[in-house]
């Protein structure tokens, strides 16, 4: 009986895991997909498994105009200085913000929270331009005409600072 | 002779008593991969995960679900201790780093697995907006080595050579990374661009992840053509050719081979270090019950 038990966990684990590698389990709605999400989450049976899937996704990223009190300019992006994985991470947070775009004020909080961060990190700056911008790739044909590759502004922000902390 | 499918509905078969090599192996290799992982973030995890990180802890509590604990649960809950949020995350991560280790040299393995992959969870819940595929991978099969018992081989407990464990236990983690590369494979034969390379000529140009300038590939388009329907090869034909003795060696090569290729031509040094592992462990690591054992 134990046996017979721990067979049905197995193959009801494993069912799981194929409809959530063939996105079924994500359109679920009600009580009965918050369980199975919530198991999900715990043991990555949920996960859909589409690495750069069905087409590669432009890469995104954060991109900083920092502007002093005399109008002193730099620019930086979140990686400057990073190592390669610290990147990659970086870069999603400008994935995450794109993918939060429909919802106006999730996506102006996080442009602040990155305003901030840039604030904290140069205290000489009095205004933080922030862009969220995309990896445009020609294709391989368009790239032999001479296309060539450029990064496109998909969101900007404009934030101020208002008061200084004392030093 | 019982069919393939006659002998995998069969209850006993799931138990039939295998070596814990395989387990042991990913016991010991994955927690030290992700230990070095952590050393390797270790200059930018606050700023990642900390309570003064990039993303603060109110807009991450925002969009995680509410039911699995990040870390800023975990560090409020240490608060009426007297232990601040800043000083609670640093001893999650220590305490996370400590359960990696013990975890590898077999020091109460269930327990530090538990921990390791609670925390990993938490982690990945409160770091959401960061985290990518790997974590989640890395997740289910620590979510794996808490459930299943990965036996005294490599650890510093004196070795039991009758040591075994259920075959059930290791077949659940070989058909869950088989449906890993089935999805994987699927999804992208469904797209264009891995029939025609552009999403090879995408992936090596985009600036994330060139590590060469590999412009000159929209000259020899055939090159990047290649590539696309290899991947789809290796990683489609993965549950097919992966069981048979006679293909195993040869398509877990292959599918190295194709790891080796992302993190040399990508820069996926991570991801690609834990697929290897995983089919390196589970696959190329005998199971059979020594001899002396199974008499």
């Amino acid at each position: 009986m134990k046996r017979l038990l721990l067979v049905g966990a197995f193959g009801c684990h494993l069912a799981l895991v194929v409809a959530g590698a063939a996105q079924l389990t994500s359109h679920l709605h009600g009580p009965v997909a918050r369980g199975l999400r919530f198991y999900d989450a715990l043991t990555g049976a949920g996960d859909s498994y589409s690495f750069f899937a069905p087409a590669v996704g432009p890469q995104l990223r954060a991109r900083f105009v920092l502007s002093g009190p005399q109008g002193e300019r730099s620019e930086e992006i979140l990686e400057t200085g990073k190592s390669r994985e610290v990147g990659f991470r970086l870069g999603n947070l400008a994935g995450t913000i794109y993918l939060l775009s429909k919802r106006s004020d999730l996506r102006r909080a996080f442009l602040g929270a990155l305003a901030a961060n840039r604030f904290g990190a140069h205290p000489e700056a009095n205004l933080v331009q922030v862009n969220i911008e995309e990896w445009v790739m020609p294709a391989m044909a368009e790239y032999r005409l001479g296309a060539r590759p450029r990064w496109r502004s998909l969101h900007d922000a404009t934030f101020v600072r208002t008061s200084r902390s004392p030093p | 002779m019982r069919s393939g499918r006659s002998r995998l509905l069969a209850i006993d078969t799931w138990f039939r008593p295998v070596s814990p090599r395989p387990l042991a192996g990913l016991r010991v290799a994955l927690p030290l991969l992700l230990l070095f992982h952590l050393l390797w973030l270790s200059n930018d995890i606050l700023a990642l995960h900390g309570s003064r990180g990039i993303i603060p802890w109110e807009l991450t509590d925002l969009l995680r679900d509410p039911w699995v604990p990040g870390l800023p649960t975990l560090a409020k809950a240490l608060l009426p201790l007297g232990i601040s949020a800043h000083t609670a995350i640093i001893l999650l991560l220590s305490v996370y780093a400590g359960s990696l280790l013990s975890l590898a040299l077999g020091f109460y393995t269930r327990l530090s697995a538990f921990l390791a992959w609670g925390l990993h969870l938490s982690l990945m819940t409160s770091g959401f907006a960061s985290f990518y595929g790997v974590d989640q991978l890395a997740n289910t099969f620590l979510f794996y080595l808490f459930l299943f018992p990965s036996g005294r081989a490599w650890t510093f407990a004196s070795p039991r050579p009758e040591e075994t464990i259920p075959v059930g236990c290791l077949r659940v983690m070989q058909i869950h990374l088989c449906v890993i590369y089935l999805a994987a494979g699927l999804f992208k034969a469904m797209g264009r661009q891995w029939w025609n390379g552009e999403a090879i000529w995408q992936a090596v140009s985009q600036p994330a992840f060139s590590t060469f300038d590999l412009s000159s590939l929209a000259r020899h388009s055939w090159i990047p053509m290649i590539a696309g329907w290899g991947t789809l090869v290796v990683e489609i034909g993965y549950v097919f050719l992966i069981w048979p003795r006679r293909t195993r060696k040869v398509w877990c090569f292959a599918t190295i081979g194709l790891h080796l290729g992302m993190a040399l031509f990508m820069g996926l040094v991570f991801f690609s270090s834990v697929m290897i592992l995983l089919t390196g462990c589970l696959f190329l690591i005998p199971d059979e019950v020594p001899e002396r054992a199974a008499a």
